[in-house]
């Protein structure tokens, strides 16, 4: 294995997804202020711009409204390195009007990306039944993440991959952030790269793009710019991933776009009407 | 002007117990892997490998000779591993009983999912009785049952317990460490209840869990952890950095990494 000096080539890290809380299926999981800390100390050791994404687990398990109020206080005391990723809160689906209202004081507050748990919060995300959202998310150019495990309906490694499709055609201006979540099913490049093929618009997150040489081929079949960093804390070592894209056999400008560059400019991208 | 590396590594001899070789199916992309993997095994410390050829579990006369075949092209690197089939138990056991010990032929593998067969189901009764008798290492796809795909319910790795009490003689590689999904914890239990048997895990496949292999080794020893990588469904890279991130000592960790498996495999 080589030693990790890679980095020389990358100023900047945003890690695009980590977790804040516990997850109450399971005690194990637990990811509190600090650890997060800790995981920044490091981070900025190495890397002189780093941003974190962080999801609450209190808003996937309990109440997304509550959980990213908390959520909120913590990105406003940690402003240089913490950046939100709003819950998408279910009772909008009825109450559709306040969404535009609270999609823009979420994003004055540290949120960037807005994350789907139809599953998990029981609601349809295809593009007939949330076309509201879409229409707004697209206009302001915002990120939406949703994950594999989100989209297998049966468990039994039967995704709907047209979702990707339908959303990414018709909504061009949504970044779609494609995360793996605990899937294994993202190795199933034969269906992911028929998705990167076919769309402009569809990212990865990589902390599960775990087969051999995923990450390789995907940059040297589609470019780097379709790959974010993401280290999925507390679920996953925090430097496992950082390695596995720290000793890549990719050139650095790529391995750079990864760690960084490619999330910037999504973000510099969202317009607040 | 900051510190770019985390740290040098040393490059630890390594043996994994885990490794698929031939194709397998079409929603896989990567169906010519095999010789940029054996190019990546090269430069990246690995001494040996344990196979299984994919088409062993489906077709067992077929999996055969392309595992001889695979050995002979790459005869002083790569070990490999019969499949027991418990719907084809005369025809399993006639391989077995012909092939083990010769030619590389190292252990046996099952796959209670892929076979649709419970691991404390009688037809698996011949291999414990095979395996006990010659002492020949058994590599078992186990899996957390409660998962939502039914078919990992065939592989629970805690069924062992009862195969193990009733043949104390076995040596037993829980594949994945039974661990999708935190069941690990569940595996961890029955290794510290079990410590004088011979069980033990690889960290094959995407159980990547932040503090797993600390737990096991606290509870079963570091003895009992097989590196393995589950390749191509896992890229090595992942499980070598999950076990170089770990907090233990360059012993512990060449142990893991290749000590393990030469003493159990006796290669």
């Amino acid at each position: 294995m080589a030693s990790l000096n890679n980095f020389n080539c990358c100023s900047e890290i945003y890690d695009c997804c980590l977790w804040y809380g516990t997850d109450s299926t399971n005690p194990e999981v637990n990811s509190d202020l600090k650890l997060l800390s800790n995981h920044t100390d490091s981070l900025n050791k190495i890397f002189n711009d780093v941003k974190l994404f962080i999801n609450s687990l209190y808003s996937v398990y309990y109440d997304p409204i509550e959980g990213d109020i908390a959520l909120e206080g913590i990105l406003k005391k940690n402003k240089d390195n913490f950046l939100g990723t709003i819950i998408f809160p279910s009772h909008f689906i009825l109450e559709k009007k306040g969404f535009e209202k609270y999609l823009g004081k979420k994003i004055k507050s540290g949120f960037k990306m807005l994350r789907l748990l139809p599953k998990n919060h029981k609601y349809s995300v295809d593009a007939w039944a949330f076309k509201y959202f879409y229409e707004i998310l697209n206009r302001w150019h915002f990120p939406v993440v949703i994950s594999l495990d989100e989209l297998d309906i049966t468990g039994n490694k039967q995704i709907n991959w047209k979702y990707f499709y339908d959303l990414a055609q018709k909504y061009p201006d949504i970044p779609i952030i494609l995360d793996g979540g605990n899937a294994k099913e993202m190795v199933f490049s034969g269906y992911l790269f028929q998705v990167l093929q076919n769309t402009g618009n569809v990212y990865l997150n990589i902390h599960n793009l775990f087969a051999f040489n995923q990450v390789e081929e995907i940059v040297q079949q589609f470019g780097a710019g379709k790959l974010l960093f993401d280290s999925n804390l507390p679920f996953y070592p925090e430097e496992m991933v950082i390695r596995r894209i720290g000793n890549a056999r990719i050139i650095n400008e790529d391995r750079s776009k990864i760690f960084g560059g490619n999330m910037k400019n999504i973000i510099k991208r969202i317009t607040v009407y | 002007m900051k510190t770019k590396e985390i740290n040098n590594n040393t490059v630890i001899d390594k043996i994994d117990v885990h490794v698929h070789i031939g194709k397998y199916a079409g929603s896989f992309v990567n169906s010519n892997y095999e010789p940029k993997i054996l190019d990546y095994f090269k430069k990246n410390g690995y001494k040996k490998i344990v196979f299984t050829h994919n088409s062993f579990f489906f077709n067992l006369e077929e999996g055969l000779k392309n595992t001889l075949e695979f050995i002979l092209a790459n005869s002083n690197f790569a070990y490999g591993y019969l499949v027991y089939n418990p719907h084809f138990i005369e025809r399993s056991l006639n391989i077995i009983r012909d092939n083990f010990g010769k030619n590389n032929i190292v252990g046996i593998k099952m796959h209670p999912e892929d076979h649709r067969c419970f691991i404390d189901d009688e037809k698996y009764r011949p291999l414990w009785k095979i395996a006990s008798e010659k002492k020949i290492p058994v590599l078992s796809h186990t899996w957390n049952p409660n998962v939502a795909s039914s078919f990992q319910k065939f592989a629970d790795a805690v069924l062992f317990e009862k195969v193990i009490m009733e043949f104390p003689g076995l040596k037993i590689i829980l594949g994945y460490a039974g661990a999708k999904d935190y069941y690990y914890i569940e595996v961890v239990k029955m290794l510290k209840k079990l410590k004088k048997y011979h069980l033990y895990i690889d960290t094959a496949g995407d159980i990547l869990y932040r503090g797993m292999l600390e737990k096991f080794v606290e509870s079963a020893g570091a003895e009992r952890i097989l590196f393995g990588s589950d390749v191509p469904w896992m890229d090595p890279a992942f499980t070598i950095s999950y076990i170089e991130s770990s907090g233990f000592s360059l012993p512990v960790k060449t142990r893991i990494f290749s000590g393990n498996a030469a003493d159990l495999f006796a290669i």
